[in-house]
């Protein structure tokens, strides 16, 4: 059985996270299902971090992780902590790099500057991780190196990465070898199949239904130690969100998963 | 192989190594004489069995016409290619001008990217006009009509089994190319084309892995290989980037992600013996030959015989 954990990424059940309700019942039927850890993102905010933290509760699920907005950490850091410790959560993430970053000298200036609020987070007992996407990958020339390298080797060690291997795919690279090069750097990983490619982009699929080797990504996550997985499938809610989530959780069970 | 050059990217870790990064001293750190002088390669690099080659649909705004297609081919005898493969150039030039031009440009056409509806209805002609080229392979993909289903699957298979036994009569293999749609699983038979393929197939039948399309498709290109050990006789390869709206591109060898030190090896040990080279978007650069020689160059820097 892997050693890392896997859980749900509530964005791919977004549609089922609108309200206080929905989002406890999602959560409750998850649990049901197998899950017991989650990642908290796509449900509306507006839900207090009070009432979450009493839905997790009754739901005995815990939420590893979030994505948030980096605006969001730039403007008020302290309101970003307070939230995470009141929901009991000790990863705050960002979904995306802001547009205005994503280019050389950008990636640079961003490591940096992600790194003050990493370092800050850390001393506030908080884990700061990145996710990334495909066009971290495109090779800047003639840097020749691409912008997640960038972003490596530019960033405190406090500053985290969340690969999602889905993306790396996508941008031509190993995802075993882009997990062996962020060996030490990363806590959590995202789990997302890719299934074929439709005008250009990859599709995106519950895990088992493509055609990613998931016993070797398993593998090499507990070889370099990562603790949680997050399922993320962001077109389920157009498939039946949870029923993907079950299809998904079974495929993994089959090939050692832990849940 | 050269220990220097197994890292993950071959271009990175060239000029870090040289702490060059203007266009000057690259194009020099680039070319073998340039690595051998700087003392970066080895007296004796060990060569691998797999020979490399181009194939022309890379370069087929070259190949429009038939004394830019002749000089064309000189250029990439003279960058250094030896073996290509057919493919994109104008209908109007015929086998036998092929034929008179590689002879000429002491070029070997291998094998050619040919028409799957001749190779059906128009056998006879059609074996005559790659005989007289003397390729040794033909590869093809799927009609169209056929893709979308996994009927439409078994019917191309229950074709291509009747034409790849004559082929192999006439003394050519068939190597099926090809994209990303063959890795879209079937619902509720639960396989893909390329496994209905590889289990339906008649035994003659080889693949030529495109391994770009196969990154593309969710897969492992290594996984692939070994999937497909022992019925491939050529493989393809691209490069494939990230981009700014996360669309994997196609790029020259060495100006992506994918690791061919680590994959190509893997492609010999599986029977692969020819890897072609195909860089669709290569024309958009605005000089073609000029990108395939990069890639050219990438490659042999990582040890691989062209």
């Amino acid at each position: 059985m892997s050693k890392l954990q896997i859980g749900a990424q509530m964005y791919s059940v977004r549609n089922h996270c609108q309200t206080a309700e929905d989002l406890r019942d999602t959560l409750k039927m998850l649990k049901i299902m197998g899950y017991n850890i989650c990642q908290l993102s796509g449900y509306n905010r507006a839900i207090a971090p009070e009432v979450v933290r009493d839905i997790l509760a009754e739901t005995q699920m815990k939420c590893v992780c979030t994505h948030i907005g980096y605006n969001e950490m730039e403007e008020d850091l302290d309101k970003v902590i307070a939230m995470h410790k009141t929901i009991g959560c000790d990863y705050p993430g960002i979904g995306g790099l802001p547009m205005e970053y994503r280019n050389p000298e950008g990636f640079v200036e961003f490591a940096k500057k992600a790194s003050k609020i990493a370092d800050k987070l850390a001393d506030n007992g908080l884990h700061f991780i990145y996710h990334n996407h495909a066009f971290e990958f495109e090779k800047l020339w003639p840097v020749g190196k691409n912008g997640l390298e960038l972003l490596m080797e530019n960033s405190s060690a406090n500053f985290q990465f969340e690969l999602d291997v889905f993306w790396v795919q996508m941008g031509g690279g190993n995802p075993l070898d882009w997990i062996e090069k962020v060996r030490g750097r990363m806590d959590i990983c995202h789990f997302k199949e890719m299934n074929g490619c439709r005008e250009n982009k990859g599709v995106m699929a519950p895990i088992g239904m493509g055609n990613m080797n998931w016993k070797a990504i398993m593998d090499k996550c507990d070889d370099i130690g990562v603790k949680y997985a997050l399922i993320e499938q962001d077109n389920a809610v157009e498939q039946g969100s949870m029923d993907c989530m079950w299809i998904s959780y079974k495929n993994l069970v089959k090939l050692g998963g832990r849940f | 192989m050269s220990e220097l050059y197994t890292g993950y990217a071959p271009l990175g870790s060239l000029l870090d190594a040289f702490g060059v990064w203007d266009k000057g001293k690259l194009e020099m750190v680039l070319s073998i004489d340039g690595l051998r002088e700087a003392g970066y390669l080895k007296e004796e690099i060990p060569m691998s069995e797999l020979q490399i080659g181009l194939q022309l649909y890379s370069v087929r705004d070259r190949c429009q016409d038939k004394d830019d297609m002749l000089a064309c081919l000189k250029e990439l005898k003279a960058v250094g290619y030896n073996v290509v493969q057919l493919a994109g150039h104008s209908a109007d030039i015929t086998p036998e001008m092929i034929k008179a031009m590689m002879d000429e440009s002491g070029l070997n056409a291998l094998s050619i990217h040919g028409s799957y509806d001749r190779l059906k209805d128009d056998f006879d002609a059609y074996i005559k006009d790659l005989k007289t080229i003397g390729v040794k392979s033909i590869g093809t993909g799927m009609p169209g009509d056929l893709r979308t289903t996994p009927e439409g699957v078994m019917e191309f298979i229950k074709q291509i089994n009747k034409i790849v036994p004559k082929l192999e009569d006439n003394g050519i293999h068939y190597g099926y190319h090809n994209h990303a749609f063959e890795f879209e699983r079937f619902f509720p038979v639960g396989k893909n084309a390329m496994e209905l393929m590889l289990e339906n197939c008649v035994p003659e039948m080889k693949f030529e892995l495109d391994l770009f399309w196969v990154q593309r498709g969710g897969a492992n290109p290594i996984d692939m290989l070994r999937k497909f050990d022992g019925r491939m006789f050529t493989t393809h390869i691209k490069d494939m980037n990230g981009s700014k709206d996360s669309v994997a591109t196609i790029a020259a060898v060495g100006k992506g992600n994918l690791n061919f030190a680590q994959i190509l090896p893997v492609a010999a040990e599986c029977g692969s013996q020819y890897v072609f080279i195909e860089q669709d978007n290569a024309p958009a650069s605005g000089n073609s030959v000029e990108e395939v020689a990069f890639s050219m160059n990438t490659l042999k820097g990582l040890g691989f015989k062209f």
